[in-house]
């Protein structure tokens, strides 16, 4: 029976047309030593599968890595190692393949399409993990923002409910979630939600045309 | 007038704990999803106090 994986690796690109790898297991893994893999398409090095998934961004199975030329210089290695087929998937970040996964079997043409399905399946979960992550550390930013700033920043409903005070509104103003419509917020009569016209407000037109406040 | 453009900008008042009014140099932002319904209003708004 295949010892399944008999290497699995986690290759990322350094910027100067290089991948490395980042994480590994298994019993094979002295084999990373033996790699040199390049992004750029015009290096010998970007040729094998690893390279081809991230630049040519798409699966990539070899089914056996002992007799395909392409392999070549790593045919020895791979012998050495016990490893006979792999498949590489790469990861996406921000739109752009961000880094690949790289398995091994120790039988040639051992990735089945069941098995290239469930592993297409968990890079793309975490493809969009890591979306998410970038996604909620800009939002933490953002909020950082707005909570720090001196400026009144709020939301309300379309009823005018506030839904959101920064710690600006909150104090010195009577501004507070649990106090319901944000027109408590305002003297009486000052039309915010009244469907009246407050008579002290400027009619700016929204897009810079203001007509006079008096 | 944010409902009508979009967006209100212009000098207003709010409250402040002890019911005095302070005024304010605010924008307000009518947000809207894809088929055009309002979702919610934001506003941004200064303490103009010390210019008056």
């Amino acid at each position: 029976m295949a010892a399944w994986p008999g290497l699995a690796w986690v290759a990322i690109p350094d910027g100067q047309g290089w991948v490395h790898p980042v994480a590994a297991s298994g019993d094979a893994s002295a084999y990373l030593a033996h790699l040199a893999i390049a992004t750029d398409p015009r290096q010998p090095e970007s040729r094998g599968p690893t390279g081809i998934a991230m630049y040519e961004d798409r699966q990539l199975v070899e089914p056996d890595s002992i007799t395909d030329p392409a392999m070549c210089p790593l045919h020895a290695a791979a012998e050495a190692a016990g490893l006979r087929s792999l498949a590489a998937f790469r990861f996406h970040r921000g739109g752009k393949v961000e880094a690949s996964l790289n398995v091994y079997a120790d039988e040639s043409h051992f990735v089945s399409v069941d098995l290239i399905h469930l592993l297409d399946e968990m890079v793309l979960d975490i493809s969009l993990a890591l979306d998410h992550h970038d996604r909620m550390a800009e939002h933490r930013r953002l909020i950082e923002i707005v909570e720090a700033t001196p400026e009144v920043v709020g939301m309300a409903d379309s009823a005018g409910n506030l839904l959101y005070p920064n710690p600006a509104a909150m104090v010195p103003l009577s501004l507070r979630r649990t106090e319901g419509n944000i027109a408590k917020s305002h003297p009486p009569n000052h039309g915010i939600f009244s469907g009246k016209r407050p008579s002290r407000w400027p009619w700016n037109t929204g897009c810079g045309a203001a007509r006079p406040s008096s | 007038m944010a409902l009508e453009y979009g967006m209100w900008r212009g000098e207003t008042e709010l409250l402040r704990v002890d019911g005095a009014p302070l005024p304010f140099s605010q924008t307000i932002i009518a947000h809207r999803d894809s088929s055009g319904e309002l979702t919610h209003f934001s506003a941004i708004a200064r303490d103009i106090s010390e210019q008056k």
